[in-house]
């Protein structure tokens, strides 16, 4: 490569009228054509598509092109198509660079064609400027552990589980509480079969403890999680549980025991049934006083009041997250009665309820004692709420509705009104039992409840009915609130543990809503189940096996292919001996080794993930980023301050976070100032002095500094809080040269944060235009 | 043959219905009986294992309530290579009648078969269908190194998906993001991709299915054909692009769509003149207009069934004008419309040259409705939420109203959409119009209706277009295609699931598995969760019966 020209060839997107509706294709590829080592440009209706990726094919073998632009959408989108493309050609396939003019050109100046058409030439020529200087890299091939984690033992990740095993590979079950099941083991029935949801759940948790690929940990959380996709090492910490396996389930414990549980009103040793599983009991510490009573009932001497905590190390391969939903905890909207008056039930409890009850006849309130004669459900509590929770939670109008089902089961009289505001039964047998309950005289009423408030016993509710737009008040002697779904208690955890996202919905963030909805960001890290998004239990179900299929796609395989995007020494710059590249490297991926008398870095390639942390660190610059080399970047930089500079707002954007914000801003459609530059670094944790420094002799106006949010979200562990820590530093020097410090910001944008990324832009240019005004 | 072990379950599933005591009472001077509190449990799992370890009959029987727990206990104790029999005796009249029933059952019963000769297991996988779920299940099994047999009857994989503008919540482009998944495929080694094929026939059983496979003529042979598209300049035969909802010509030879997998021309021979000019045009040599229907035989192990759904016919619900009104457009066409791919370059225009400003979608056409599909279609009210947003983001001022009965926004991102269009001055009215009459000059539609809010009133309303959220059902050619495979259909038409919660993925016949619209109707996001979820039984399966394939053979090595 090195005695051969560079021969670059640069292709323009239309995207159909994504990018050609807004941004004059022709003239950016005549633009391009003006760069020099530019060989060819073109445009096409759609380079991903086939066409398309033939077409670069054969120009690089015709033209004997050596490098490739492609202007088109985000890089997080099709980068792996066009690199496939250049690989079928029979070049490096990283020697591509790609210039995003649809997520951060089109689709953010969409109100603004010419603008938004002189931006791309900056991007291509930014591109360009990259490419030239773009080197072959290799893949890195590495093994794998073949063992999966699965963290929640409810459906969806016992699903996964026996889905995994079945398939051959070892499975590490990770359960928080002290039995399998997760929320349906308080539940009572099931749609449409309406068979005991405990029928469907114990053969499966059965068949998971037996399972001989399957180690089960209850009572357990994964607290510390480390490593990359095949090669993650998880430190699962088991809290006492109090009781040992020889424990067989006979119950005489419960008796003496003191004390009851406030949530559950179960005694502090306790089980579900006598078919919980695992078979044997659990100590609820929280309640428990120690008392001694139950061990001395236990004729198997099975119980240890004074059992520790254990931690376990694991080496796994790939990791699915599924640890579910909790219900909304109504107490926070006194306007439902729930607390004050007796009257008022949750969903959740009227399904404990009606798993314990099962006698047909008149219906006794279990609460107030008092016959229930009229029952009334109120839809939404906790969902769809503008001051609240904005989405719908999917399930609740179905349990809803197979509450009502269930209990006029035992009392075909009972009068029942259900206050809805859309009924959502949409999956194909749903529909059946919402006309089933009409036919029954089940009366819906189309509106919003105001208040729950009156006799306690038989509260009034007072609606506000959207048909007649009146106000209208109905009393009932049983009141059920419907309770939307919320994130898991423990979701904060995990996502730390993890480096997981969440959306704006609090739930775990998917990949890619459609074509990667069980991936997360993270490679060899999976979603199942209600933790993504609230979802019934067939949903989960499917989920928890599709999670086990993409696990089985990484782990069935000997070897997995790392990208080639690792640190590199030029040991000629090494001073020695300061190590700060070993002391910051998130992941311990750098080794001393003695080179002409000093400590100098080595590289453990395998281990290395490719955040450039240690090339931020290095105060000579002796330390690089294969594929973001300091080069690369300043050719970038130097590409986007070409013309008029000081107009201009260079944003350095971490890929993970503040990139995918950027695009999600396009994504999103929110327009900003059509002068922002973004050159993307795999992690904030790159960022130095002379970086910064240098985009400011160049004349930047602005110089925006972006990574994920501290202190969890980074995707290396700690890249972000280098950065935040020289910023300090980098501030200083800035002034120092007599640059305005305005012109110097650091913000952090996350991956669903477009709206913050075009706020924080559409200041900077503002403040922009001040300092131009006030030098003028 | 010793009597076998007789496992009377004491759960709630049964206790329910039934004095599990008296029952026992009944059963124990006749019968090897053990009470097991909870048989689906751990422990009561361990305890039949013990009994079954020790007894010399081959199998047992669990005698359990109404419940879905047999199956996957037999599945459990054949984990430890136990079998047995699950009966449900929760539904006779009283524990006497049931024990007699059970006594006669344990005497008539067959004793299961001597074990049978090994069997050799097929490692492939059939995926029938080529739309997003069809895709996924492919992709995900042949990167778990399984050999992938990918059936599509049309001429291009891509499904309803290739032919939708955007996707909600999202708002991002189909095409761009299916367009690399359809890619994924052509490009996989592990996938040989069958395009104008149709199943005929099968035999076998789960882990060794054999299928014969019809391919239909393409008339171009594929490996000659580079899909530079000379062929259908040339030819003098024009005819409406059915994938265009016949909104814009196309050739009689000709590729569907930009994105086509395989990207090959095909011949449409119901409208073949037979002029040749193709044949001459084709420098490769690739059109053979003799082609002719060949067989083709395969053997796997399982199979993954996606295909076998239709958008709702909305010619059926007469009073709206579909088929007779110019401007009355399904869901479906209007997504052409919008799609800059698509008829009018993405400009909201009628066919007229009208420009769209004035729309109404009504929603639940053919679905939720006794006479039609009794079943919520799910995903209708989402995909005109998105339409109509498209609208407002093309142009601004237009007026559009949504004519519901729910607002089903049901998922993630979903409700937040929903409020969008709502700020964005989206009108939404409850009730639906009884049926619309078309001005025949201006051919704008005029939409009778009454308007249920503050009392019931007569109303009306003038538009330059209408959108009819038709829904789906199954195909046509769905119930052939169960017929052939054997797998029981639900009452609506789609395939019934193996349980409807347990087992939604599975078809009533082991080894056969589904995944998306096929099983019931459901957006993009589920249909690809599910097509994984599928892909993974399938591995699981596979897997499962070699290793006790496996196992037996050593066992019997061994004794």
């Amino acid at each position: 490569m090195k005695d051969d020209a560079v021969r670059i060839g640069v292709y323009v997107c239309h995207c159909g009228k994504n990018i050609a509706g807004v941004i004059r294709t022709a003239d950016a590829v005549a633009f391009a054509q003006t760069i020099d080592d530019v060989v060819l440009a073109r445009e096409d209706p759609y380079l991903c598509a086939e066409p398309g990726q033939k077409q670069i094919m054969s120009d690089i073998q015709e033209f004997n092109l050596n490098r490739v632009v492609i202007a088109a959408c985000s890089p997080k989108l099709h980068e792996p198509t066009f690199r496939g493309a250049l690989a079928n050609a029979g070049l490096n396939p990283y020697l591509l660079e790609m210039a995003n003019i649809r997520e951060h050109c089109s689709w953010v100046h969409h109100l603004d064609g010419p603008a938004a058409t002189e931006k791309s030439f900056d991007l291509i020529r930014m591109a360009v400027a990259k490419a030239r200087l773009l080197e072959p890299l290799e893949n890195r091939r590495v093994s794998t552990h073949k063992r999966a984690l699965v963290i929640g033992g409810g459906i969806a990740g016992m699903r996964a589980a026996l889905d995994l095993a079945d398939m051959g590979l070892p499975v590490i079950l990770v359960e928080k509480s002290p039995f399998l099941g997760g929320k349906l083991k308080g539940w009572s029935r099931m749609h449409p079969s309406m068979e005991r949801a405990e029928s469907l759940i114990l053969p499966m948790g059965t068949r998971v403890l037996t399972h001989p690929l399957i180690s089960v940990f209850t009572d357990s959380e994964v607290t510390e999680f480390s490593g990359y996709i095949g090669n993650f090492r998880a430190t699962v910490t088991q809290s006492p549980r109090g009781v040992l396996p020889s424990c067989d389930l006979c119950g005489q414990c419960v008796p003496p025991c003191p004390v009851t549980r406030t949530d559950t009103g179960e005694k502090a040793i306790y089980a579900p049934s006598k078919g919980a599983n695992p078979s044997m009991m659990a100590i609820d510490f929280d309640t428990c006083t120690r008392c001694g009573a139950c061990v001395e009932a236990c004729p198997k001497d099975a119980i240890r009041l004074d059992e520790e905590a254990k931690e376990q190390v694991f080496e796994v391969g790939a990791v699915v997250a599924a640890v579910g939903f909790d219900l909304f905890q109504p107490e926070s909207q006194p306007k439902y009665g729930y607390g004050a008056l007796p009257g008022v039930m949750t969903s959740e409890e009227v399904e404990g309820w009606l798993r314990t009850s099962a006698e047909a006849g008149k219906l006794t309130h279990p609460r107030t004692g008092k016959p229930i004669r009229r029952a009334a459900f109120i839809q939404c509590v906790g969902s769809r709420d503008p001051e609240g929770n904005r989405y719908c939670s999917r399930i609740c109008c179905m349990v809803a509705l197979k509450q009502v089902k269930e209990l006029l089961e035992r009392d075909p009289d009972l009068a029942v009104t259900v206050f809805y505001r859309d009924i959502r039964t949409i999956k194909k047998e749903d529909e059946d039992l919402y006309r089933e309950m009409r036919d029954r005289g089940v009366r819906f009423v189309r509106g919003v409840v105001q208040s729950v408030t009156g006799d306690p016993e038989t509260p009034t509710i007072l609606v506000h009915s959207e048909l007649t737009d009146t106000l209208a008040a109905d009393r009932a002697d049983l009141v059920v609130l419907s309770l939307g779904s919320v994130p898991p208690a423990g979701r904060d955890r995990v996502k730390s543990v993890l480096k997981l996202s969440t959306s704006d919905d609090g739930f775990f963030l998917e990949a890619h809503p459609k074509l990667k909805p069980l991936d997360t960001a993270i490679d060899g890290v999976f979603l199942a189940g209600a933790c993504q998004a609230p979802k019934n239990a067939a949903e989960s179900m499917a989920q928890g096996s599709g999670a086990a299929a993409r696990v089985a796609g990484l782990l069935t395989k000997d070897h997995l292919e790392l990208d080639g995007i690792v640190a590199f020494v030029i040991y000629d710059q090494c001073h020695g001996e300061c190590l700060l590249c070993m002391k910051q490297c998130p992941f311990s991926a750098i080794e001393p080794i003695v080179m002409d008398g000093k400590k100098k870095p080595r590289i453990i390639e395998a281990a290395c993930k490719g955040c450039g942390t240690c090339a931020g660190a290095c105060p000579h610059e002796a330390m690089q980023l294969k594929g973001f080399t300091r080069d690369q970047l300043y050719a970038q930089i130097d590409a986007a301050l070409e013309v008029d500079p000081g107009h201009k707002i260079l944003a350095f954007c971490c890929n993970w976070c503040s990139y995918a914000g950027a695009d999600f801003a396009g994504v999103s459609r929110l327009s900003y100032p059509p002068n922002v530059r973004i050159i993307k670094y795999m992690c904030s944790g790159r960022v130095n002095r002379q970086l910064v420094l240098h985009a400011f002799e160049k004349g930047a106006g602005m110089v925006l500094i972006s990574g994920c949010r501290p202190p969890g979200d980074c995707h290396y562990i700690s890249g972000n809080i280098q950065c935040e820590r020289r910023m300090r530093a980098i501030r200083n020097i800035v002034e120092k040269r007599g640059i305005h410090p305005d012109r110097l910001r650091l913000e952090w944008v996350s991956a669903t944060e477009g709206v913050v990324f075009q706020r924080v832009v559409t200041e900077m240019n503002e403040r922009l235009r001040e300092l131009e005004a006030e030098n003028a | 043959m010793p009597d076998p072990p007789v496992f009377l379950c004491d759960a709630s599933c049964l206790t329910d219905r039934m004095r599990v005591d008296r029952l026992a009472e009944a059963l124990r001077d006749s019968c090897d009986l053990t009470v097991i509190p909870y048989a689906c449990g751990e422990r009561g799992v361990r305890k039949m294992r013990e009994i079954l370890e020790v007894s010399e009959a081959s199998h047992g029987v669990i005698l359990t309530g109404r419940c879905p727990a047999g199956e996957a206990l037999g599945e459990v104790l054949a984990d430890s290579g136990h079998a047995v029999t699950c009966l449900d005796v929760s539904a006779y009249a009283s524990e006497t009648v049931a024990a007699a029933h059970v006594l006669f059952r344990l005497r008539t019963e067959k004793k299961p078969a001597p074990r049978r000769a090994r069997k050799v297991y097929a490692d492939a996988v059939l995926v029938i269908g080529g739309g997003v779920a069809g895709v996924q299940a492919a992709l995900d099994l042949a990167e778990a190194e399984k050999k992938v047999y990918l059936v599509e009857r049309a001429v291009s994989i891509g499904g309803i998906m290739s032919q939708l503008d955007k996707t909600f919540p999202t708002l991002d482009c189909s095409i761009c993001i299916l367009g690399p998944k359809l890619a994924d495929v052509g490009r996989n080694p592990n996938i040989e991709l069958l395009t104008l094929t149709e199943v005929s026939s099968i035999k076998g059983e789960a882990g060794r299915f054999d299928v014969t496979l019809t391919l239909h003529p393409r008339y171009v042979d594929m490996s000659r054909c580079t899909g530079c598209g000379s062929c259908s300049e040339v030819c003098p035969v024009i005819l409406p692009n059915e994938w265009d909802l016949n909104l814009k010509p196309r050739k009689c030879i000709h590729i569907l769509f930009a994105q086509s997998i395989p990207l090959r021309a095909s011949v449409d021979m119901n409208h073949c003149i037979g002029c040749q000019l193709c044949v001459r045009a084709c420098e490769k040599e690739a059109i053979n207009l003799e082609d002719t229907e060949r067989k083709k035989k395969i053997k796997v192990g399982a199979i993954v069934v996606t295909a076998g759904l239709d958008p709702f016919d909305a010619t059926k619900r007469a009073g709206y004008g579909y088929g007779r009104y110019e401007n009355v457009f399904t869901n479906i066409d209007f997504e052409r419309i919008v799609c800059a791919s698509g008829p009018t370059g993405g400009s909201l225009v009628r066919p007229d040259g009208k420009p769209i400003k004035k729309v109404a979608f009504i929603q639940c056409v053919g679905s939720r409705d006794v006479r039609f599909n009794r079943y919520c279609s799910g995903f209708c009210c989402m995909a005109s939420i998105k339409e109509a947003m498209l609208i407002k983001e093309n142009v601004p001022d237009a007026e559009v109203t949504i004519f519901f009965n729910d607002i089903r926004a049901a998922g993630k991102g979903f409700e937040e959409l929903y409020l969008r269009v709502l700020k964005h001055g989206v009108s939404f009215i409850k009730g639906f119009p009884s049926w619309i009459e078309e001005d025949a000059e201006t051919r704008d539609l005029m939409l009778n209706f009454e308007e249920m809010v503050e009392g019931t009133h007569r109303s009306a309303m003038r538009v330059d277009a209408v959108i009819l959220a038709g829904g789906v059902e199954p195909d046509e050619a769905l119930a052939g295609l169960a017929e052939t495979l054997g797998v029981e259909r639900d009452p609506f038409g789609f395939l019934e699931e193996r349980h409807p919660t347990l087992s939604a993925i599975e078809t009533t016949v082991p080894g056969i598995f589904m995944a998306g619209g096929v099983q019931g109707p459901k957006d993009i996001p589920e249909s690809v969760a599910q097509a994984s979820g599928a892909a993974a039984r399938a591995l699981a399966m596979i897997h499962r019966l070699k290793a006790r394939s496996r196992s037996q053979d050593e066992s019997e090595r061994s004794s």
